[in-house]
């Protein structure tokens, strides 16, 4: 319970009735209940999708269902987009990028792609077939979180600044992974089936390539880069599901 | 070579080594402007075309959004939200010329590239199903006409610059080059709804020249930019509805 507390209180602006994790342990110990953090984001969706859908016009209930998942994440995945996509798009070197990342100003890559990530989740979530829509929306925030722990524990971490995101890392192991992992694969499989190992997949492709292009651009990953790997994913899974269950 | 000189300058497409960025090449470059206009239309009806078999419309469109953006490195989108940023800001022209060299985006910029992916994500659902890649391509080739006749018609804003070399280049028989290749495409695409919209896009640029002259010593690269995002939003808005009152 400690675990999930603080990675709620890491990945969320929920309220986790716990004192914040002061040490590098109870911070790693959290890893593998991020994707169970996504799932409750995940659950909260389907709940708000459910009593609004009664009340309000589609377009409206999927506008707010985006706003959600903004607001209970404190846009912090979604402010880890914009510094990314700000740095890697200069021209600079990857050392110079990397400071370039702690510029908390917006640059006009970045603010192109929040616009274009905001359009495609409302685009996706108008477009989920109804047969998919509670189990899309589910999965995708927790494949989201799902890929921050994989990310981590794959590739190499940039900065050596003492952070939660050094910390994480040193944290990341192969065991607590692997946990997560299994947490994000029965709760697809129980939401989707057999199609459910599939979009797993999916993401976990999405990961490598999204991760492989920022290291062909920046000596590492950082805090930021696992953000926007987050809102990618979790905007890829909306579009991902539909499909992947149709084509089963 | 002056073809791929224009393709260097409005896009991120490979381009031969070693073209010239200044002296004569330049202004014959403006000639082939709403080429490169057909070349991104037609890169883009192909990508919708693969797309389409996979994807539902809504998610599509952000999609054509996010490569057109890629293609064109965010050029003009990016001289978008800093002419919003300088031109909405009440300050001296000496001023706004200042905000345009920023590269940070502020408020007037997120709201105007927000509103602005906005309006061009409606528009592209909207369009119909026939007639749809050839409206992309008459939309993204005045888009770039209309540069042409900026840049040809209206003084420049700056004593140096990349648009300054352009524009000392730029003669008035470049213009008609111009004006002869976008008329011809559009003509033969959409027909007499072609020509109206090369009158519609002129009669915009026209009027956005005017608005920008009476709030800055003259044109920039940036409000180039900005030109050819709001012509490609009019193009595509306006454009189903002149095919249907001018048929043929």
């Amino acid at each position: 319970m400690r675990g999930f507390a603080t990675a709620l209180q890491f990945l969320t602006r929920l309220p986790a009735p716990y004192p914040h994790a002061t040490s590098a342990a109870q911070l790693g110990a959290a890893l593998v209940y991020f994707p169970a953090v996504g799932a409750l984001i995940g659950a909260l969706l389907v709940a708000l999708d459910a009593a609004l859908g009664r009340l309000l016009a589609p377009a409206v209930v999927d506008a707010l269902l985006v706003a959600t998942l903004v607001v209970v994440s404190g846009a912090l995945h979604l402010d880890g987009l914009v510094d990314s996509c700000d740095a890697v798009c200069t021209r600079a070197t990857p050392e110079a990028r990397l400071a370039l990342m702690h510029d908390s100003r917006a640059h006009a890559p970045g603010t192109i792609v929040a616009c274009l990530v905001v359009l495609a989740k409302f685009a996706a979530l108008s477009t989920l077939p109804d047969a998919v829509r509670a189990p899309a929306l589910l999965v995708a925030p927790l494949l989201g979180r799902w890929a921050i722990v994989v990310a981590y524990w794959a590739y190499p971490y940039a900065r050596t600044t003492p952070g939660a995101s050094l910390a994480l890392k040193a944290q990341a192991t192969a065991p607590r992974t692997a946990a997560a992992t299994l947490f994000a694969l029965v709760v697809l499989a129980l939401a989707l089936g057999p199609a459910g190992l599939v979009v797993l997949a999916g993401a976990g492709a999405a990961v490598h390539l999204l991760a492989s292009g920022f290291r062909a651009r920046l000596p590492g990953l950082t805090g930021d880069t696992y953000g926007a790997i987050a809102e990618l994913v979790e905007t890829l899974a909306l579009a991902l599901v539909p499909l992947v269950v149709s084509g089963w | 070579m002056s073809f791929f000189v224009a393709l260097q300058f409005l896009t991120h497409l490979p381009t031969p080594p070693g073209l010239p960025v200044a002296g004569p090449a330049l202004g014959r470059a403006l000639g082939w402007f709403p080429v490169v206009g057909l070349l991104l239309g037609a890169l883009l009806a192909a990508a919708d075309a693969l797309l389409s078999l996979l994807l539902p419309r809504e998610l599509v469109d952000v999609l054509l959004l996010a490569l057109l953006a890629l293609l064109t490195g965010g050029l003009h989108l990016d001289g978008f939200m800093d002419t919003c940023d300088g031109l909405f800001s009440l300050r001296s022209p000496a001023e706004r010329l200042a905000i345009f060299r920023d590269s940070r985006v502020g408020s007037f910029g997120v709201v105007g590239a927000a509103t602005l992916l906005l309006l061009q994500w409606a528009a592209l659902g909207a369009l119909p199903a026939s007639g749809r890649a050839a409206m992309l391509l008459v939309a993204l080739a005045l888009a770039r006409w209309a540069m042409v006749y900026a840049i040809v018609a209206f003084p420049y804003g700056r004593p140096e610059g990349l648009g300054r070399t352009f524009k000392e280049q730029a003669g008035g028989w470049a213009l008609v080059a111009a004006t002869l290749v976008a008329g011809a495409a559009a003509a033969l695409l959409l027909g007499v709804a072609g020509l109206a919209a090369l009158a519609l896009a002129a009669a915009a640029t026209w009027l956005f020249a005017r608005y920008c002259l009476g709030r800055l010593p003259g044109l920039t690269g940036d409000t180039y930019g900005a030109l050819n995002e709001l012509v490609e939003a009019l193009l595509l808005v306006a454009l189903p509805p002149l095919a249907r009152l001018l048929p043929g």
